[in-house]
């Protein structure tokens, strides 16, 4: 995790979402929410009162409508059926009053009313006959008069005021007039006549006439105007006071149940959000203080790491160095020491630390040092710690050779580099002494010298023994050709009386071949010579030379060395003229003869260590051609590894292909894949033969064959592709056998790309040639096309390693640029070549590439370049 | 009576491609995972033709030549490597191989064509062709 230092607020912001950004932005969205949540809820709790309050209302009214109407139906219905009842006396059909009585009775028992009476008034409001309810309470007669002249008047029946026939008990009374005179008042309880009707109403409801509430039921809500209509009855008129049951029980209203509840709603979000925004402010304090704690105690704890490893290892620097290791303050006092010093002082610990450095030096090289100190600084110098540091400056050390004593008394050299430590301000804080035993180094420097000395000196010994012979001697090494004969020998060394033999001066000599420098002698000291290296036997002869017109005798003893020779020349003339001087010379061959022994012996070493050197040469080759064959298995082993899985692939998309319901999508795709597949695994075979051309590993049979039988192949093998181009495939010269000497798969191969490269690029309905022409030793196979070219300038390139011209990449991307270098490889391994010709009329391409005839002199040399002959 | 070929060929897919492209064509397959057991099966069991990898595990295609060979194995044998290097070739058919193919250069139907000519020739004849 990244230090929490480093995370500015737009990484912060990248990584919370918008609503976080907000918040920290402003601090004041969570009252404002909780606002605009309470203000809501008060005025949605306002819209619900007053929507309930309307509902409210409006079902008032429907409900007071049809509970009038109700009402007025029954009071109608009554009305109704005591006019009859006046109607039927009018017409006399009760003979008698108890006919009537029992007709009456019938209605009042129908009424089910204890309280409910009918009286007939006479017009002068004598009463008449009467029929009296259960209760036998008769009607009142309170208002009889008016009601007697407006039902008589009007013609119709009245409702008169009601009255109560008994306390709490109001009477609803009807008065009819009876036709030919009389009056007919019929009396009923309101509250028995209105409660069967309304007795299953939950709502409030009042009767009133006049100013009188002659029934009421049920209880009216607090806070509710009842809802009021008025009942039209003859004469008078009532009204119906009616209250449904309040809106909502009990004390809690909808409306407030809103209100309380947007506020809590509201105050609890805003509050949860100012909870939420704190909390996370607080946990990414935490998580910063934490990551900044834990990186500073990783980068700690490595530091702690590092400086222990840093420690050990400079600990194990300090131990395992061959050299004294010391470290003194700046008063001259051992503070720390390695192992070397130890050892190589022969000291305990405490026989080091804290002492002075002076007893580890020799007292007189200390006192030398003084003294030649004093007297370059013009000063007196003790010869103490100031003897030794005297010339150590910060950053320039004083190193010279010092005499250490060991523990035991013995003394051995050192050279000792004293350098000065400082503080950061540059201050002396003390020495840092790097001692290195150098006794052994002088012991060897001894040894070299005095090897040189004995080198230097064998080797004048050596030059003057030459200088000084009176014998020629010559040493010489074969120069041997192709076959392993040897064609001459190289002069190698010859000494002063050789010079004089042969007449010309050493420097004149050495380097050139014997033969060379002393032709016609019939080649009988080369011929000597030769059978000397050959038979590996001393060859002594004599031979005699004319010079100057004077004939001369030389005796020539010849030995082997190495693969050369050394030779004695001794001018044996004087011998041949005087015998006398036999004896003499005798003792003076010997004594040659001895001389050159020793000289031979430094040659033979001499010519072991060439043949060493050839040895050596010889084993660098090998190391190549095992290089070679490392290489090719590696090739092998790719291409093992490489075409498995391809043909795997290639395998599975032909086995897909097979299958018979495939969608022609689906088929071409797997067509165009297994196309793919086809195209990978021949780059993979092109990389693959000319890896194995190039590594020189591919194995060529040349043998006879017939050029033109192999082109009509290949011309024959294209003819589809040809076709389908709807190109000319025009062939030439392929009837008349052309024996080559080729490889014919290789051969083939050549033919198949230059033809195939011919095609891709020659557009459709071009032309293509195939021709083959013998040219003395050379077969040529030539394909042309008139295609898009070569250019000029890719010309020179065209057949090197991934080349591609322009114009060709143009056209298309897949080609990998080996054909042709592939093809130019094989040509080189058959002893043939490949160039390019412009056409005559500078369109198309034309590509020549020749082979040996068979009977021509096969050169398969490699080196050989398949350069065009001809610009 | 169908014909019966062993294929012997360490690799899964192409193991698999191969012996679904010759069971679609009729014949019966048997294809062991590695020379010894190929070997095993070819000695114990009698098949019309032997389709043998060369780089395997255990025992390589041209230890299990060689061994068929000390036996006088008459069935023919087609050798299907992906090393064109041309000493394998030679090798294989030094010890008697029908034929030695490079895999990623054999379609299934130029295999299935092989397969046909192999199992319909006299065993003996099984190695004119690749004399050269």
């Amino acid at each position: 995790m990244p230090p929490a230092d480093h995370e500015t607020p737009e990484t912060r912001d990248a990584r919370d979402g918008a609503f976080r950004r907000l918040l920290r932005r402003y601090p004041i969205v969570p009252v404002a929410f909780a606002l605009t949540v309470v203000g809501l809820s008060i005025g949605l709790a306002r819209a619900v009162e007053r929507t309930e309050h309307r509902l409210w209302r409006e079902r008032v009214e429907r409900e007071t409508a049809g509970r009038r109407d109700e009402l007025a139906t029954v009071l109608r219905l009554w009305s109704e059926s005591y006019v009859r009842l006046a109607d039927r006396l009018g017409r006399g059909l009760y003979p008698t009053e108890a006919a009537w009585q029992a007709d009456a009775l019938a209605h009042l028992r129908d009424s089910r009313d204890p309280y409910a009476s009918i009286q007939l008034f006479d017009e002068r409001l004598r009463d008449g006959w009467s029929a009296v309810g259960s209760a036998g309470i008769p009607a009142p007669r309170d208002g009889l008069a008016t009601a007697m002249v407006e039902a008589r008047s009007a013609g119709r029946p009245v409702v008169m005021p009601p009255v109560q026939a008994a306390p709490g008990i109001w009477t609803f009374r009807l008065a009819a007039p009876i036709p030919n005179g009389g009056l007919l008042v019929a009396s009923h309880s309101i509250t028995a006549m209105l409660d069967p009707l309304f007795e299953r109403t939950l709502h409030g409801m009042r009767l009133v006439a006049g100013d009188e509430v002659v029934y009421h039921k049920g209880a009216f809500p607090v806070g509710f105007a009842p809802g009021e209509a008025t009942i039209e009855l003859p004469g008078t008129t009532w009204r119906v006071l009616m209250a449904p049951e309040p809106p909502s029980t009990g004390m809690v209203s909808l409306p407030i149940v809103v209100l309380v509840f947007g506020l809590l709603l509201g105050s609890s979000l805003g509050g949860a959000v100012y909870l939420a925004r704190t909390a996370a402010e607080r946990a990414r304090r935490e998580e910063r203080t934490n990551a900044t704690l834990a990186s500073e105690i990783a980068e700690r704890t490595r530091i702690e790491a590092a400086l222990r490893d840093t420690m050990a290892v400079q600990r194990g620097i300090l131990d395992s160095a061959s050299c004294i290791i010391l470290s003194l303050d700046r008063d001259g006092t051992i503070r720390t020491f390695n192992r070397a010093a130890e050892r190589l002082l022969g000291r305990s610990p405490d026989q080091i630390l804290g002492q002075s450095p002076c007893s580890l030096v020799d007292p007189d090289d200390l006192a030398a040092r003084a003294a030649a100190l004093s007297d370059e600084l013009g000063r007196q110098v003790e010869p103490g710690l100031e003897a030794l540091v005297a010339l150590v400056e910060p950053g320039r050390p004083d190193t010279r050779e010092w005499t250490f004593v060991h523990a035991d008394g013995t003394r051995f050299p050192v050279e000792l580099s004293i350098s000065a430590m400082t503080d950061a301000t540059g201050v002396l804080t003390g020495y840092v002494w790097i001692a290195a035993d150098i006794s052994s180094r002088r012991h060897a420097d001894l040894l070299r010298r005095w090897a040189e000395e004995s080198l230097r000196r064998t080797e004048e010994l050596l030059h003057s023994v030459l200088d000084s012979a009176a014998t020629g001697i010559v040493a010489a090494r074969a120069i041997r050709n192709d076959e392993g004969g040897i064609d001459d020998f190289e002069i190698l060394l010859v000494n002063p009386a050789a010079e004089q033999m042969l007449g010309a001066a050493a420097s004149a000599l050495v380097g050139l071949g014997l033969r060379r420098r002393f032709p016609g002698d019939d080649d009988a000291v080369f011929r000597a010579c030769v059978e000397v290296v050959d038979t590996r036997r001393v060859a002594d002869y004599e031979q005699q030379y004319v010079r100057e017109g004077r004939i001369g005798w030389v005796r020539v003893i010849a030995a082997p060395l190495g693969d050369g020779i050394a030779m004695s020349v001794e001018d044996i003339t004087r011998r041949k003229q005087a015998e006398a001087d036999l004896a003499q010379y005798v003792t003076d061959l010997e004594r040659s003869r001895d001389q050159i022994h020793e000289q031979s012996v430094v040659l033979q070493w001499q010519a072991e260590e060439l043949t060493r050197a050839r040895d050596e040469a010889l084993a660098g080759s090998r190391e190549m051609e095992r290089a070679l064959k490392i290489q090719a298995d590696f090739v092998s082993f790719a291409s093992h590894q490489l075409r498995t899985p391809l043909a795997g692939i290639k395998w599975l998309l032909e086995l897909a292909l097979d299958e018979p319901d495939l969608s022609p999508e689906l088929r071409s795709y797997l067509e165009d894949s297994r196309q793919s597949a086809d195209r990978l695994i021949g780059l993979v075979n092109d990389l693959l033969d000319i890896a194995r051309l190039e590594g020189g590993r591919v194995s060529l049979s040349p043998a006879p064959h017939d050029l033109a039988a192999i082109c009509r192949e290949a011309a024959r093998e294209v003819e589809p592709n040809v076709a389908s181009r709807r190109q000319t495939l025009r062939v030439d010269g392929l009837d008349t056998p052309v024996p080559v000497v080729v490889d014919a798969a290789m051969m083939r191969q050549v033919v198949d790309n230059l033809l195939s490269n011919a095609i891709k690029y020659t557009p459709d309905g071009g032309t293509i040639a195939l021709r083959v022409v013998r040219d003395g030793p050379e077969a040529r196979c030539i394909v042309e096309d008139t295609g898009i070219g070569v250019p000029e300038a890719a010309r020179a390139r065209l057949f090197e390693k991934f080349f591609r011209a322009e114009n060709v990449q143009k056209l298309e991307t897949e080609g990998t640029g080996l054909g042709l270098f592939m093809v130019r490889l094989i040509l080189e391994k058959l002893g043939g070549r490949i160039w390019y010709e412009p056409r005559e009329d500078g369109t198309g391409s034309r590509f020549v590439c020749s082979v040996p005839v068979e009977g021509a002199d096969v050169e398969t040399d490699t080196d050989r370049r398949g350069r065009p002959r001809a610009a | 009576m169908s014909k019966r070929i062993l294929i012997v060929e360490d690799d899964r897919v192409l193991r698999r491609a191969c012996e679904v492209g010759l069971r679609k064509r009729g014949y019966e397959v048997v294809s062991p995972a590695d020379g010894q057991e190929g070997l095993e099966l070819a000695t114990s069991e009698r098949f019309d033709l032997v389709l043998l990898d060369m780089l395997m595990p255990r025992l390589s295609g041209l230890e299990v030549l060689r061994e068929l060979r000390r036996r006088d194995y008459d069935v023919p044998v087609l050798v299907l490597s992906n090393s064109s290097r041309p000493g394998d070739r030679l090798d294989a058919e030094a010890l008697g191989a029908a034929g030695y193919m490079v895999k990623a250069s054999l379609s299934l139907d130029h295999l299935a064509g092989l397969v046909t000519e192999l199992t319909n020739r006299p065993s003996t004849a099984a190695t004119t062709e690749d004399a050269r």
